[in-house]
């Protein structure tokens, strides 16, 4: 089976008088244990598509299955259920909750699913990330390289069926995109999917598959 | 559980956000909780005095010793009559025969009859009806203020809900970004409302109780300095008082106005995508950039079109308050100035003629002798019932029951009403129609009665209740518009009124009574002096004087407490404003922070990016300004016309105006001037 499958996944936007189609008709199969960096020029649909996979936008038309479960068929509180356990969003700007510690940033899917703040496995998500030191921290208080592991740690805690990645090199410098990439693919190599956006190809080389985008559509 | 982790987080972290509603929300009670303590404290007060006149009798019997009780002991109906301070107290011992006029009278008739029957008695009797005697007002005028108040109150909670429904959706919005993460990540709607459900519930009560402890403390204060009066002199107790059940009652229509206010912003929160609340999409980009002249023209028409809309939306906040606040400092100066004039007369000395009491010849030469009067003005009166318009009103049937048997009764309906007479010449002047003996105007509005030119009136005359003329003709020959003309006549009754010639004007008074005196004193020193003497020759109850200046003091006294008090409300609604306004300028101009550093780095000057908003500011403030000005003027306008009070100002109340308003800029330019430098500086 499939972890994440989608089938003629559209999605479209009004602005004023005008439609804009964003995603057109994308059907894509990502398998386990899989990396794939979805790539293309600025504007081409490439976040929007992972949004819609990730369940926080939802598609004009067309369906998302993960582990063969049609996500936008399910209620409101099944969807949220979906985004706590089946899958991990790591953003291009981090998006951290400033007023939490890097430790409580982590820990958030697991309060968020009323479970107990696994402290053990934190420290090891930490130490294997680089930050063990730093989970008393406040995210104003990191710089760029380690937000971006903090919520890196935060997707992986609750062990989900796939990880979504949206340029998660695009606010770091060189030293520290480099070091990102290489965690990713380890933890790709650990068993985790990953379905990666990014516009460098030479990232996008290091995945096991392209899916490039041009105008909302897939073209290849 | 996560979300009140997150709450108390927020609370802990971001202590501002949270106090920034608390103040907002208390601010937005003080101004309806002054209301409702005001409305209760006219009311506890008028309840106050009935109960003081009445004592909750039905019944007094002035003049008299304590061994004239016995004379009205054992009376069937009536309780065991009390003395105290030379006067017997009855009251009816059952309400429902209190509550009836007709059994009232009955026993005012069996009263009388025992008086007359004693010799050499000099007793006077006064009843009061059931709602007098409990305190309960059936007086047209108090309630209609009560209503009034309770209308002013409803509109004024809509206004603040409103006001609050625009500051709570910028408080919202600050948590979008969080929101939508935390959405992200596997929260729904119904634990995101969890969170403000709470954060709102906990600010409502926290601010609730701080503006009720301000509210009683504040309004206490001043009504116990300004505005309480116990006066025997006529004047209407004011008494501060708050009732629980109307305070609740107005913390509920608050509560669920509000609950209307965060539900519907928390709705709109909702339908926005998690992807839109994580990245904070504000810049709206429908309309096409036009240069101008100067680059700060541009950037000012930038900000205006693309993002001006927190802007729009202070105008919103500020420009109904203050409206609101002027129209109350308008309507109340204009009433201190009203009813702080320097009236013609010093003391009222008057009686009721309802008990066929007139002041006689030594009355009038005892009153003019006494040392201070330099004049007194006599008025006469003739009991309202003298003259009777009796109208048929139709038919009716009527069932009842009369020694055991049940009887039908068929017969017509009939209104009464009592005539009043006034001079004609007094309304039209020299110049005016001469009316020959038997003719009259009527006025064009006359409640319940429709004649016009031409009709034919019937009036009956009576004395003591036997018709001893039924029928006086008056031929109608015009109307006349009344409206603020009505010379001061002492009938207190609602009467039919009717024009007529001076000549049948002086033979219907001729034998009138003379029964209200107002009286002019040379020094308003002997003011009491006058009043004491008065007082000791006219000591029947049914004898009133009235001292002008108490009515002049307490006018005196309660203008200065209302402008603590319009200080009061300003500082409120002020605060209110200045919060908001600020929160929303502030969340603007920071939101920009990014294109405002893009501008910088493409090489705009940071005095040109500041002017540009400053510009806006200024038109901004100027709007805030001028619009509620032009709006109170108009609306103070209509007001005058309604209420016949001439629209004027002092100067000094035209320099507090303009300052006032001035002011309310400042909660416009120093946010921008701030938030922006802070910016650049960044």
């Amino acid at each position: 089976m499939n972890t994440v499958e989608t089938k003629q996944l559209t999605k479209i936007y009004k602005q004023g008088d005008y439609d804009v189609v964003a995603v057109n008709n994308a059907s894509i199969c990502i398998e386990k244990g899989e990396m794939v960096a979805i790539v293309g020029q600025s504007g081409s649909g490439k976040t929007t598509l992972l949004n819609l996979i990730g369940g926080i936008e939802k598609p004009s038309s067309g369906n998302v299955l993960v582990d063969g479960v049609d996500i936008y068929s399910m209620s409101d509180d099944e969807m949220a259920k979906i985004r706590r356990n089946k899958v991990g969003h790591i953003f291009q700007d981090y998006k951290l909750i400033p007023i939490f510690t890097a430790e409580e940033n982590i820990a958030m899917p697991l309060l968020l699913d009323s479970r107990p703040i696994d402290k053990k496995r934190i420290k090891e998500l930490a130490a294997f990330l680089g930050i063990e030191d730093k989970l008393g921290s406040y995210p104003s208080q990191l710089s760029g390289g380690q937000n971006q592991r903090v919520a890196i740690a935060r997707a992986l805690i609750n062990k989900p069926s796939i990880i979504l990645a949206d340029e998660p090199t695009g606010n770091l410098d060189q030293e520290n995109a480099d070091e990102i990439m290489r965690l990713l693919l380890e933890i790709n190599r650990m068993g985790n999917t990953v379905l990666l956006v990014t516009h460098e190809e030479r990232y996008a080389a290091m995945c096991g598959r392209k899916i490039v985008m041009h105008d909302g559509s897939i073209s290849n | 559980m996560f979300h009140f982790y997150y709450l108390r987080r927020s609370m802990a972290k971001r202590p501002q956000r949270h106090f920034s509603l608390y103040v907002i929300l208390t601010c937005a009670f003080l101004i309806p909780l002054f209301i409702s303590f005001y409305r209760d404290s006219l009311g506890y007060g008028q309840k106050q005095f009935l109960l003081s006149d009445s004592k909750g009798q039905a019944f007094h019997i002035y003049n008299a010793s304590e061994e004239d009780t016995a004379y009205f002991k054992g009376i069937d109906g009536l309780s065991e009559p009390v003395f105290e301070d030379g006067t017997i107290y009855l009251s009816i011992l059952s309400d429902d025969e209190w509550k009836d006029d007709t059994k009232i009278f009955d026993y005012a008739e069996e009263i009388t009859h025992i008086i007359e029957s004693a010799e050499g008695k000099q007793w006077s009797v006064i009843n009061y009806d059931y709602y007098y005697a409990h305190g309960i007002s059936n007086d047209p005028l108090d309630i209609s203020i009560q209503w009034i108040l309770l209308i002013a109150n409803v509109i004024i909670i809509l206004i603040s809900a409103y006001v609050i429904w625009s500051a709570y959706s910028n408080h919202i919005r600050k948590f979008s970004s969080d929101m939508g993460i935390i959405l992200s990540y596997g929260a729904t709607n119904r634990g995101i409302r969890k969170i403000f459900i709470a954060e709102f519930i906990l600010i409502f009560l926290l601010s609730l109780i701080s503006a009720l402890v301000i509210s009683w403390v504040v309004v206490k204060a001043l009504f116990v300095k300004f505005f309480e009066t116990y006066s025997d002199n006529g004047l209407a107790w004011i008494i501060f008082h708050v009732d629980i059940g109307n305070t609740l009652i107005c913390i509920l229509f608050l509560l669920v106005t509000l609950l209307y206010a965060v539900f519907s912003t928390m709705g709109s929160m909702e339908k926005e995508s998690m992807w839109t609340l994580i990245s904070e999409n504000k810049i709206s980009a429908n309309r096409s950039f036009d240069a101008c002249r100067t680059p700060e023209r541009s950037l000012t028409k930038f900000w205006t079109q693309r993002c001006g809309r927190e802007m729009y939306g202070c105008l919103l906040v500020s420009v109904p308050l203050m409206v609101v606040f002027f129209i109350l400092m308008g309507y109340w100066s204009l009433n201190i100035r009203y009813e702080s004039s320097v009236p013609e007369q010093d003391i009222i000395l008057s009686t009721s003629f309802d008990e066929n009491l007139g002041f006689t010849d030594e009355d009038i030469r005892f009153v003019e002798s006494l040392n201070g009067v330099a004049e007194a003005e006599w008025h006469q009166s003739i009991p309202s019932d003298r003259y009777l318009l009796i109208l048929e009103n139709g038919e009716h049937e009527h069932e009842h029951e009369h020694d055991g048997e049940h009887e039908h009764e068929h017969g017509n309906d009939f209104s009464i009403t009592g005539v009043e007479f006034q001079r004609y010449s007094d309304i039209a002047g020299a110049s005016g129609k001469q009316l020959s003996k038997f003719e009259a105007f009527v006025p064009s509005h006359q409640d319940g009665t429709d004649f016009k030119e031409g009709s034919i009136i019937s009036i009956s005359e009576t004395v003591g209740e036997e018709i001893v003329n039924d029928s006086i003709v008056f031929n109608v020959v015009g109307t006349v518009d009344v409206e603020g003309e009505e010379e001061h006549h002492h009938d207190h009754h609602h009467a039919f009124t009717l024009f007529i010639s001076d000549e049948l004007y002086d033979t219907i008074y001729s034998d009138a009574l003379t029964t209200y005196c107002e009286i002019k004193l040379t020094d308003i020193d002997l003011c009491g002096e006058v009043m004491n003497a008065l007082k000791s020759h006219f000591t029947r109850a049914e004898y009133m004087i009235q001292e002008f200046d108490s009515q002049i003091d307490y006018n005196h006294k309660s203008a200065e407490g209302t402008y603590y008090l319009l200080g009061y409300i300003f500082l409120a609604v002020f605060i209110f404003i200045m919060i908001i306004v600020t929160a929303k300028i502030k969340d603007y101009i920071e939101d920009m922070g990014d294109v405002i550093r893009t501008l910088y780095t493409l090489g705009a000057s940071k005095k040109t990016i500041s002017k540009s908003f400053m510009s806006q500011a200024f038109v901004f403030a100027a709007a805030a300004v001028v619009l509620p000005v032009i709006i109170t003027i108009i609306l103070l306008f209509v007001l005058s016309k309604l209420t016949g009070i001439e629209l004027t100002a002092s100067g000094t109340e035209i320099i507090v105006f303009i300052g006032i308003s001035l002011l309310i800029s400042v909660a416009y330019i120093i946010p921008v001037h701030s938030t922006v430098k802070k910016v650049l500086n960044s």
